[in-house]
């Protein structure tokens, strides 16, 4: 059977064996539904055996070898301009996305090998065509990933850009108040409170940069262990964001034994960054609640809050850096590196970061950590890359 | 009798930024330093809210708010009086909505954070 006429008859099973080797072996892929993975490499392999059918003289074949070629019609283009620009948003990098063309290719190269083709001259150009739109394909998706991943670069910039500066802007202007209420003989504390409040916050942006880019250079997160009661922890940090928001009421509750082996000074920063995220997202009138449980052979922290339920497809994309704001309106995009921290934390303990959201039982976010110390050694990591 | 009354000074400004300690810091600096009457609002939605009831000569904006972005905030701002509104200065982070505050006839004018107070309130003072 011929090549092109074998892809069509066989999508099924070739997209079956792509999409078993994208779930093994690219981590990007591991949280992906399958369906979503699926769903693009269909559209690419239609319109690539399309393409392989029509007659197709040998200007245009060399043309097209040398990237001169009209893009093939519609589809097979389109599906590959935004196969590169989603395998981007969804943190793969080119490598991935080059890895997943190869498994393509090679899925449907096997499996036709595989049935015992007839090999003779027609059989021969038809390989040369399906290897010429393969390559069109993966052009066309790398162009588009990689003006996506500058895109997202450029976001990144801006968006740290204004974080960094409105902190800067408050110490100047503090700074200058200072200057002139000494002149004046006039006590501003206020003034000099915020101009510490402000330099803590380009502290911890700093520091959470830090660990951001430590992660994409596969460095992954360094954790000192020692045993650390996590309700201890968790009132630590439930009385600091009391003293920050004197009017939010939280809770907490502990049960069973909540000691386990872990980084302190990291749990702590977890802690925080859930519980800043409760106190700036969820219902400002209802409690936020925070539970200390251990669960066999692990221990668990989780924070509640109520408010507007987080979409199912957003629950997922939440641990990555640069999620709009959970308003969705455009102009609440942040670093959002907070959860991202977390999840590294969970991770490099051997442990997890989950969340659960609706609209009847609110927003839970919880910390899952082994009893028992199980350090990870540094993950590859699956968000955006800088370079 | 005819009683002639100066035109009444331009004075009420309204500082608004999500980030309070930010607007606070600017709010105060610009009391200290200058007869402004200042006032301040986090976030949009307390903006539009104070600008009714307290309504400002001139408003200094942050463009990235939550909520209503600075645009849409700007917008009903010059709707929400009848002489169209208050003298709007953008301050921001964010250089390319700088640049876009800049070329915007909304806006009086249009600058990056850190502050630069003197220059704001020289630019004020021509309003």
């Amino acid at each position: 059977m011929g090549l092109s006429d074998f892809i069509t008859l066989n999508s099924e099973l070739i997209l079956s064996e792509f999409v078993a080797f994208a779930c093994t072996q690219l981590p990007a892929a591991g949280d992906m539904d399958t369906d979503a993975l699926r769903d693009h490499a269909a559209q690419v392999l239609a319109v690539i055996a399309l393409d392989m059918k029509q007659p197709q003289t040998r200007r245009e074949q060399h043309d097209k070898s040398q990237g001169l070629g009209t893009p093939p019609a519609g589809d097979a283009h389109e599906a590959a301009e935004i196969h590169g620009t989603l395998r981007a948003a969804a943190g793969f990098d080119v490598n991935q996305t080059v890895a997943e063309y190869r498994a393509l290719r090679a899925s449907v190269l096997r499996l036709w090998f595989d049935s015992k083709p007839e090999l003779g001259r027609e059989e021969v150009f038809e390989l040369v065509r399906f290897n010429e739109a393969m390559d069109e394909a993966l052009a066309a998706s790398i162009l588009h990933f990689a003006a996506e991943a500058a895109h997202m670069r450029n976001l990144f910039l801006g968006v740290l850009s204004h974080e960094l500066r409105t902190p800067l802007s408050t110490i100047v202007t503090s700074g200058q108040t200072l200057q002139l209420a000494s002149k004046l003989n006039k006590p501003v504390p206020e003034a000099a409170e915020r101009l510490l409040r402000a330099g803590k916050r380009i502290e911890s942006l700093l520091d959470a940069l830090l660990d951001y880019v430590r992660s994409g250079l596969g460095e992954g997160m360094r954790i000192s262990i020692g045993a650390v009661n996590l309700a201890s922890v968790c009132e630590k940090i439930v009385n600091e964001i009391g003293t920050l928001y004197p009017t939010r009421e939280i809770t907490l509750t502990q049960s069973g034994d909540v000691v386990c082996e872990c980084d302190e000074q990291r749990v702590s920063q977890a802690v925080s960054n859930l519980l800043t995220n409760a106190n700036k997202y969820g219902d400002q009138t209802k409690p936020i609640r925070v539970t200390v449980f251990a669960e066999g052979e692990d221990v668990v922290v989780s924070v509640h809050n109520f408010g507007p339920p987080i979409a199912n497809e957003t629950l997922e994309t939440l641990f990555q850096p640069l999620v709009r704001g959970m308003n969705a309106d455009k102009s609440g995009v942040n670093l959002g590196l907070g959860l991202y921290i977390v999840r590294e934390i969970a991770l490099a303990h051997g442990g997890t970061a989950t969340v659960t959201s609706t609209m009847a039982s609110g927003t839970v976010f919880s910390i899952c950590l082994p009893r028992k110390s199980n350090p990870q050694s540094p993950k590859a990591f699956t968000g955006i890359r800088m370079n | 009798m005819n009683i002639n009354l100066p035109p009444r000074r331009r004075h009420r400004l309204l500082v608004v930024d999500d980030d309070q300690d930010c607007a606070d810091s600017l709010s105060q600096l610009i009391a200290i330093s200058s007869d402004w009457e200042v006032e301040v609002a986090c976030g949009s939605a307390q903006a539009l809210l104070q600008a009714a009831s307290n309504p400002p000569d001139a408003v200094i904006l942050d463009v990235v708010l939550t909520g209503l972005d600075g645009f849409e905030t700007a917008d009903r701002l010059s709707h929400s009086t009848r002489d169209g509104g208050p003298s709007i200065f953008v301050v921001t982070g964010n250089a390319d909505l700088q640049d876009q505050a800049a070329h915007d006839t909304r806006f009086a004018a249009s600058m990056m954070k850190p502050v630069d107070a003197d220059k704001l309130l020289q630019l004020m003072a021509k309003i």
